[in-house]
């Protein structure tokens, strides 16, 4: 939905305001705390194989094309911060949540030291199950004793999830698993995909005999640079959410700070590697202030 | 008096074929009714008790022949009816069975003579009206409460008491299939009540108060359990097209229609020549003709402001939609409250008045703390506004008041809310069956 006039206005008034101020009595007005540092998951792949090895100078990211100063992070020095945002209305009884919760512990297998889970599940509501702990144990137990019932809510899930995943270190990785359509949400697709631009999480969703109607986790997807992964069925969980996880571990992590952009709304971004044939994933841009 | 009527009744029918004895089928037929009779007796309206076990086995065919007997009774019963007036509405009755004259009329035709003598035995302690109705109650908590075990492969030629499903997931359809419309069954026996069954036969089924209530009860019933039954709305509009809480209902059922977990998920969207479900922006305009006739017959319904808003709201006329929806937020029941707050939030949030919005959002929090709707709400607003430490706090709240016992939203049965009065209606016809204080 766009920005109703009288809100669009008070907006303008401030940062107009704060800029006056800003100048005389501050360093120059940037980006606020969370976009200081712009931080992009990149999935680099060659006909479908990840592709390795690559340094910052292989990358050319352009902010609103305006090309900018990259650095490769250490990412497998970054802890993980994995939340399983899981569908468990009336539709997934029976196979589909059992496969579910064989499928889950593949996800915490994959987990080392220092990185992190989370459980919120969505029905006919939002359940956090448990919040982001090492502790993965616990985590292992909660899905055990999920049980299936109720409506969808997947918009108001996935959109807790994202706010979850805003955690102050370590990558974050949001798994969405759902197999049906959103019937009671509050939340609006449009308002959550606006959250999505606001966050530097990676969504990865998963849908299982879905016949490709949810268009709102492929936006959350392609938003956020991560996969849409339609499975035929639940049975190829486990297998589907080892190998998420797998391919998290093998992107790049870039980090820039912006230069010569404004320092709020919409940033396109662009992503690509210099000099060879690559397939290049990230989110699609960010917005600031 | 019998013979005389079967002979003219043969006569216009049969021809040649007047003579017709009653068949042993005929005997088996009877047989049938009178179980039927018995079970509509024995039957406490509201439970899934052994009548309604029994009945929900039967054939449509079954079931028919049981509704065109007891019209048959009925005429058979009326004293004061003139000759040839009786004969006529006695073929009137069957034609309107049966759509044409078939098979099963004239067999029908042929077991008219065991009827009578079945009549002569009983006729005397017969309160038709009474049974009529409890026999209608006995298939209402069939259709409400125990899904019939008959079904066919889906057909696209109606056939009376034939009912298609079309069974929803909250994934998306589910299937299709025929079932024995035991609601139409209700719907039929209640055709046949009249003001004084011995002395006119002319149905009046809207003059009665229990037929008038029973509408009422069964749509908000069926509202309740999210089963959306379009055809015993358009029953229910045409019998009722005055009745204030009739065209709530029937609005309300097409506001249902017209939100995404019916626009999404239903595919057969038309079966034959009927529309199953419209557009999402057809349904929400019939939703706003069928509120703003509720409203003129009732000014001071709220919950048809309430709900007209909602569906105001969705077809973007925004200031209509707080207009109507400030007029419902003078509702002292807390459910249209809270749903008149979160709904205004929303209105606001639609034409960027931020601060209202807000507000509203905040009181529908403080009418039901537990609700997670608003706070969902109140932290995406924060989220928006930049603020991400406050949407985590308000995100916090929500996801907190989900732990321990079992929340409460009414958000969460919006849709279906507009029912929740018809199992009390439907009892207070059961309690009045019992006591036999029914209203004429």
């Amino acid at each position: 939905m766009k920005p109703a006039p009288r809100l669009a206005a008070i907006v303008a008034v401030l940062v107009a305001g704060s800029v006056v101020v800003l100048v005389a009595q501050q360093p120059p007005p940037t980006f606020g705390r969370r976009v200081d540092a712009v931080r992009v998951d990149v999935l680099v792949t060659d006909k479908g194989t990840p592709v390795t090895g690559l340094t910052a100078a292989d990358f050319e990211v352009t902010d609103n094309g305006v090309t900018q100063q990259v650095e490769l992070l250490a990412f497998d020095q970054l802890p993980l911060n994995v939340i399983m945002a899981f569908d468990i209305s009336e539709s997934t009884a029976g196979e589909r949540l059992l496969q579910l919760q064989i499928g889950a512990p593949a996800v915490l297998g994959t987990l080392a030291g220092g990185d992190r889970a989370a459980l919120l599940t969505f029905s006919d509501r939002v359940t956090l199950r448990r919040a982001l702990t090492s502790d993965l144990a616990t985590v292992r137990a909660a899905v055990n004793e999920l049980s299936a019932s109720g409506g969808t809510v997947l918009v108001d899930g996935a959109y807790s999830a994202l706010m979850l995943a805003g955690s102050d270190s370590g990558r974050d990785l949001v798994i969405v698993f759902s197999d049906g359509l959103d019937t009671d949400s509050i939340l609006t697709a449009d308002r959550v995909l606006d959250t999505a631009r606001r966050t530097e999480a990676v969504i990865y969703g998963v849908t299982a005999g879905s016949s490709g109607r949810i268009g709102f986790v492929k936006g959350l997807v392609d938003q956020t640079g991560g996969q849409s992964l339609e499975i035929p069925s639940a049975i190829d969980l486990q297998k589907t959410f080892a190998g998420i996880v797998d391919e998290f571990r093998r992107r790049y992590v870039l980090s820039f700070t912006p230069r010569g952009v404004s320092a709020t709304g919409w940033h396109r971004l662009q992503v690509r590697v210099k000099g060879r044939r690559a397939t290049v994933v990230a989110r699609q841009g960010y917005t600031a202030g | 008096m019998s013979r005389h009527l079967l002979a003219v009744l043969t006569a216009l029918v049969l021809g040649t074929q007047a003579a017709a004895q009653a068949s042993p089928d005929s005997n088996a037929r009877l047989a049938e009714l009178q179980q039927w009779m018995g079970l509509a007796a024995q039957h406490a309206p509201g439970r899934v008790d052994d009548a309604v076990t029994m009945v929900r086995s039967w054939s449509r065919e079954s079931l028919q022949s049981v509704r065109d007997d007891l019209a048959a009774i009925r005429l058979l019963l009326c004293e004061r009816c003139a000759r040839p007036q009786q004969a006529d509405t006695f073929k009137t009755e069957y034609v309107k069975a049966d759509g044409q004259l078939s098979w099963r009329t004239v067999y029908a035709f042929r077991h008219i003579g065991d009827l009578t003598a079945f009549v002569k035995r009983v006729g005397a302690t017969l309160d038709v009206n009474d049974l009529l109705k409890r026999g209608a109650l006995l298939h209402t908590d069939v259709a409400l409460r125990a899904p019939p075990i008959m079904r066919f492969a889906p057909s696209a030629t109606y056939l009376p008491l034939q009912r298609t499903v079309i069974a929803l997931g909250d994934g998306g359809q589910t299937g299709v299939e025929e079932t024995v419309d035991h609601m139409e069954m209700a719907r039929r026996l209640l055709e046949l009540v009249t003001a004084d069954p011995r002395a006119d036969l002319q149905s009046a089924p809207e003059r009665d108060s229990m037929v008038r209530i029973w509408y009422r009860a069964t749509m908000g019933a069926l509202l309740d359990r999210r089963q959306l039954d379009t055809s015993h709305t358009l029953a229910a509009l045409q019998l009722l097209p005055g009745e204030g809480t009739v065209l709530f209902l029937a609005a309300a059922q097409h506001e249902a229609l017209a939100s995404p977990r019916y626009q999404r998920s239903v595919a057969t969207r038309t079966i034959g020549d009927t529309s199953v479900i419209e557009s999402e922006q057809d349904e929400l305009r019939r939703a706003e003709e069928l509120f703003r006739r509720a409203l003129k017959s009732d000014p001071e319904y709220l919950e048809a402001h309430l709900r007209l808003g909602q569906v105001l709201g969705r077809l973007g006329r925004h200031e209509e939609a707080l207009t109507e929806l400030r007029l419902a937020s003078a509702s002292s029941d807390p459910v249209l409250s809270y749903y008149g707050q979160v709904l205004i939030g929303r209105e606001h949030d639609a034409l960027g008045h931020t601060v209202e919005a807000r507000t509203a959002y905040e009181s529908a929090a403080k009418l039901f703390p537990r609700a997670q709707a608003p706070l969902l709400a109140l932290s995406e607003f924060e989220m928006r506004s930049g603020n991400q430490r406050a949407a985590r706090e308000w995100l916090d709240r929500a996801l907190a008041s989900q732990t321990g016992t079992a929340a409460i939203d009414p958000w969460a049965s919006y849709l279906q809310a507009a029912g929740r009065m018809g199992n009390a209606f439907l009892s207070s016809i059961g309690a009045s069956l019992a006591t036999g204080s029914v209203a004429r």
